[in-house]
């Protein structure tokens, strides 16, 4: 599997936690482990749930290190796999604060696994989207920035930028097409 | 120019109308009929369907549930790993109970199997004893240096072999762990096992009393014979005595490990604790007559003394008087301690 470095790395790694290595676990562990919190952040609204649910994966995937297939191609889909099942066997727990309604979570699996997305992790969705920033005009990327790491609101930047709040909201919706442009490259049908 | 903009954005698939649907519908903030909307339109096209997947991982990118740099990565994974260090060696200590009975059982020559499917044979056992007064050094199979405080006494095999690397102590020594990871080194003693990976640290563990576990550098997993686990990280001093644990921190390690220097610091110690660690070295053991006398708080620095002249600098200093009583056997003095 010598595609490239990434993929290399991760079976060296899987081969080492099959054979009870605890290096190579950890590696695993801070490797995927805020990724993996992120994902979960899908089901529950808290962090504290997330990180239970993702630590007590991270205990299984140890304990049963001898029972891991051998053919394992794509070990982030693999861990991404048990880690949603671990989510769905925990999301109707009574004091777990549920992110999305239940009517929502339906609808985006039903498309999710009819059409086959690739789950982006959230390192590699900030990744892509900050290449993406460079193709921004001056004004769109400060608009953008603006409301993506400020969190302020339309009607807040426009005030500030000194413009009309409907070119605020043109802006971000040409920024959101970029980015869809991207994310077409990387989900090519 | 702002109309023509927006027309290259907007298409038949996604109207500016739509857009704004879907943004409500992933804030949670759409209507009944909003949302009934969506569907309705997410079923008409595949292309729909795709747009609506990017709009929502853009959404998340933009609005995630918390800020991930508030995860702490590191800490979460010393978390679990001393999680799975603790149900490993619940599972360990039933074979410990069992190898210690074997050593109870036969102590001159003891054969130990480490039941490693590769040992085809039990390997031959080596008993460093250190004497009275005397501090010794020695080196184990596995490059691990071993400090042994006067009347200790250090088992090991000439060579280790499975997944452990175990040795038994009676008495005190200072041990610094080559480091290995995938074999763990354990410290058996009085039915106590202290496990390290890679570490600097002091085991203290007299027959008959106290033990007494001071971790230098690194981290070290003390279990006791009640099957409790304690991690320990340096600067952390633990006692059992008795079945009570009690773990110190910022503790100073010179009080527990100057002794490798030949230095017996005593830093505002009780009497009775100082009577005790000297029986602990030399071949002597205290009775005070005079219970007052037992909360005294000394300060002394020892260095290469005589037990006689340590008792004469105790006797002006405390002050105190000792009385050696006569004994036929030569073994062990016995002293007994008055008011002045």
């Amino acid at each position: 599997m010598k595609q490239n470095g990434h993929i290399d790395n991760d079976l060296l790694l899987l081969d080492g936690l099959r054979r009870g290595n605890r290096q190579a676990f950890e590696c695993i562990f801070k490797k995927y482990y805020i990724d993996m919190v992120m994902f979960s952040s899908h089901f529950f609204a808290r962090r504290e749930d997330c990180e239970d649910v993702v630590q007590a994966m991270f205990m299984s995937l140890w304990e049963q290190r001898a029972q891991l297939p051998t053919n394992i191609a794509n070990f982030k889909a693999y861990m991404l796999r048990s880690l949603q099942n671990a989510c769905l066997n925990e999301i109707n727990r009574l004091n777990i604060h549920r992110r999305y309604t239940a009517e929502f979570m339906a609808l985006m699996s039903n498309i999710q696994h009819e059409n086959g997305y690739t789950t982006l992790l959230y390192s590699e969705l900030k990744a892509l989207l900050e290449s993406a920033e460079s193709t921004l005009t001056p004004e769109e990327y400060e608009t953008w920035h603006l409301s993506r790491t400020k969190g302020l609101k339309y009607a807040e930047i426009a005030r500030k930028l000194g413009v009309a709040e409907r070119t605020v909201e043109a802006r971000i919706a040409r920024v959101k097409y970029h980015f869809r442009k991207i994310l077409d490259c990387f989900w090519s049908i | 120019m702002v109309l023509n903009m927006e027309a290259d954005i907007y298409n038949s698939a996604l109207t500016p109308e739509m857009d704004q649907i879907i943004d409500k519908v992933l804030s949670q903030t759409a209507t009944d009929l909003e949302f009934a909307r969506l569907t309705e339109w997410l079923g008409k096209d595949a292309k729909n369907r795709r747009i609506f997947m990017q709009q929502q991982v853009i959404y998340e990118n933009m609005h995630p549930a918390f800020d991930p740099s508030t995860v702490d990565a590191e800490g979460a994974c010393r978390h679990v790993a001393r999680k799975i260090n603790r149900s490993r060696w619940r599972s360990a200590a039933k074979i410990s109970i069992a190898a210690l009975v074997a050593l109870v059982a036969g102590v001159a020559a003891s054969v130990w199997y480490f039941g490693s499917r590769t040992a085809s044979e039990a390997p031959r056992m080596i008993s460093v004893t250190s004497p009275h007064g005397g501090v010794i050094e020695t080196e184990l199979p596995d490059g691990s240096h071993v400090w042994l405080n006067s009347n200790s006494r250090l088992d090991y095999p000439v060579e280790f072999q499975g997944n452990e690397r175990r040795i038994a102590l009676s008495g005190e020594g200072y041990f610094e762990v080559k480091a290995d990871r995938e074999h763990p080194f354990i410290v058996a003693t009085q039915g106590i096992e202290v496990t390290a990976t890679g570490t600097a640290f002091n085991v203290n563990s007299y027959a008959g009393k106290s033990v007494g576990v001071t971790l230098v550098e690194g981290h070290v997993n003390v279990c006791d014979n009640s099957k409790r686990n304690f991690d320990l990280y340096p600067n952390e001093h633990l006692s059992i005595d008795n079945n009570v644990v009690h773990i110190a921190r910022d503790e100073s390690l010179d009080k527990w490990c100057a002794w490798r220097e030949g230095l017996l610091l005593f830093d505002n110690y009780a009497l009775e604790d100082v009577l005790d660690r000297l029986s602990q070295i030399y071949p002597a053991d205290f009775v005070i007559r005079d219970a007052s006398l037992a909360g005294t708080r000394c300060h002394a620095s020892i260095k290469g003394e005589t037990l006689s002249d340590i008792v004469h600098m105790l006797e002006i200093g405390v002050p105190m008087r000792c009385v050696q009583e006569k004994s036929d056997s030569t073994m062990r003095a016995k002293i007994y301690v008055y008011k002045e």
